[in-house]
């Protein structure tokens, strides 16, 4: 097994916090290799990656946020590359909250980047856009052929009895050779229309790429299959549990493992 | 040959409902909304919500295409685009199923085109209206306008037949939402590239009309 855990902090405010995942196969066989990186300017938090477990197959890992997010002028950036061949887990120990940002904004990127047949399984637990917070989240998968991603995403507009925040978020797959496979963007704020999300302040998502839920899968949320292949179930929720869908994310680590 | 239609008389053609193209057969989605429960005071914000959201992707989309077609580039580039923008699977059957009668019509009315050939059966209906909108020589605004007014038209005229409204307000309505109208085919006009179309969706649309295909109890086919 090669591990490699680096800091870099440096003063020059303005950077973003950058992480960085990468996962592949070991020259000479056996745990696969694992890089991790969390680096950005000393003032700012950062996501710190945690490596939980690893062999021949993959890896897990915890992404651990250190310092208080999210907070007015943060800007996360997080990058995961997984080789050929290598599943890559990715969980988060509790959920985030954007709190308000007195007029200024933050920015959360995550580009992945699977190689041909690598697989990615991401347990994103609930994004709390509180209110006053101006926050635009960006998601970018690159699948390569035969390669797979199960995410979930629990976007909770406001904190209990609160307004929502704003929130801008872009979602991008693409297959090999760039072929769109799923692109989404979803403003929404205190002044969006109730028709936007039905009066539902959680949006559950449980994104399949690269691998579509079995037909007879159980509808916990409403599903939508891809003309290339992959499948989103999503919930519209007014509790936080009842938004989780957890049936069809099971479904999900399935199909992509 | 006589000299073709001015391109407004071709818009006027183009946007009009009583072309045997089946538009009265589709409600955008507003069907499955005043079954969940939208009323009378929500038809015009539910308007607004699709010319921001789910329309402006078509619009987006045809546009993109028609530059494409007249450019010579492949148009299945943009059918790939709006389908991954057009994640339900149900609003991708009915554009589909649109563009057929709508293609039929296209293949009487301008049998000449050459772009027929390359917008097949599975084409979308954004696709398609772009081939109308290069026969009749519209210009890239006129065909978003075209898109956004047909779109405002559908809801109201099935607001009419879901609602208890006076035929009044809902015109009304629509000459309200031209505004925004106006501001998507500006936004949109000048787009070429399949990548920039907006993907702006509208997750409770989106859900209605998957809900909205497994219902047997409807007046509109979507």
């Amino acid at each position: 097994m090669t591990l490699t855990i680096t800091t870099t902090p440096t003063s020059d405010a303005g950077r973003p916090s950058r992480t960085q995942v990468a996962v592949s196969r070991a020259a000479g066989g056996g745990r696969v290799s694992v890089w991790l990186d969390a680096d950005g300017p000393a003032d700012r938090p950062v996501v710190r990656p945690v490596l939980l477990s690893s062999d021949e197959h993959g890896a897990r890992v915890c992404l651990v946020p250190e310092g208080a997010l999210l907070l007015a002028g943060d800007r996360i950036e997080i990058t995961i590359s997984v080789g050929s061949g290598v599943r890559l887990e990715l969980v988060e120990p509790a959920g985030t909250v954007a709190y308000a940002m007195d007029g200024d904004r933050a920015t959360w990127d995550v580009a992945i980047d699977l190689d041909v047949d690598a697989a990615v399984v991401w347990a994103g637990e609930p994004f709390v856009v509180a209110a006053g917070a101006d926050v635009t989240r960006s998601t970018t998968v690159r699948l390569g052929v035969g390669a797979r991603a199960a995410l979930r995403e629990i976007v909770v507009l406001g904190r209990h009895g609160e307004a929502s925040g704003r929130l801008e978020q872009h979602l991008t797959a693409t297959g090999p050779g760039g072929r769109p496979v799923l692109s989404e963007a979803l403003e929404v704020g205190p002044g969006s229309s109730r028709l936007l999300l039905g009066g539902a302040r959680i949006v559950g998502s449980v994104i399949a790429l690269g691998a579509t839920l079995p037909e007879s899968a159980p509808a916990d949320g409403t599903r939508f299959d891809l003309d290339e292949g992959g499948t989103v179930v999503r919930a519209l929720g007014v509790e936080a549990h009842r938004a989780t869908l957890a049936t069809s994310w099971g479904l999900a680590r399935e199909a992509v493992a | 040959m006589d000299r073709p239609p001015p391109s407004p008389l071709l818009l006027m053609l183009l946007a009009d409902a009583r072309l045997p193209t089946a538009g009265h057969t589709q409600s955008a989605q507003l069907e499955p909304a005043t079954v969940w429960g939208l009323g009378v005071s929500e038809v015009a914000d539910f308007i607004a919500l699709r010319l921001r959201t789910v329309t402006r992707v078509e619009a987006a989309t045809a546009v993109v295409a028609m530059h494409h077609l007249r450019a010579g580039l492949d148009v299945a580039e943009v059918e790939a685009a709006w389908a991954a923008r057009t994640p339900s699977p149900a609003m991708r059957a009915t554009s589909r199923q649109m563009a057929r009668a709508l293609r039929r019509l296209v293949c009487r009315l301008w049998p000449e085109s050459p772009h027929l050939a390359v917008t097949g059966p599975g084409a979308s209906r954004a696709v398609v209206l772009a081939v109308a909108a290069d026969s009749a020589g519209l210009a890239p605004r006129d065909l978003a306008m075209l898109v956004g007014y047909d779109d405002v038209q559908t809801v109201a005229s099935a607001a009419l037949k879901l609602l208890p409204l006076d035929p009044a307000d809902v015109a009304c309505w629509v000459l309200d939402a031209l505004a925004a109208v106006d501001a998507l085919a500006t936004e949109v006009a000048p787009l070429t590239l399949p990548s920039a179309i907006p993907a702006a969706g509208a997750p409770q649309i989106e859900a209605w009309a998957e809900s909205h295909a497994v219902t047997s109890r409807r007046l509109f086919n979507a």
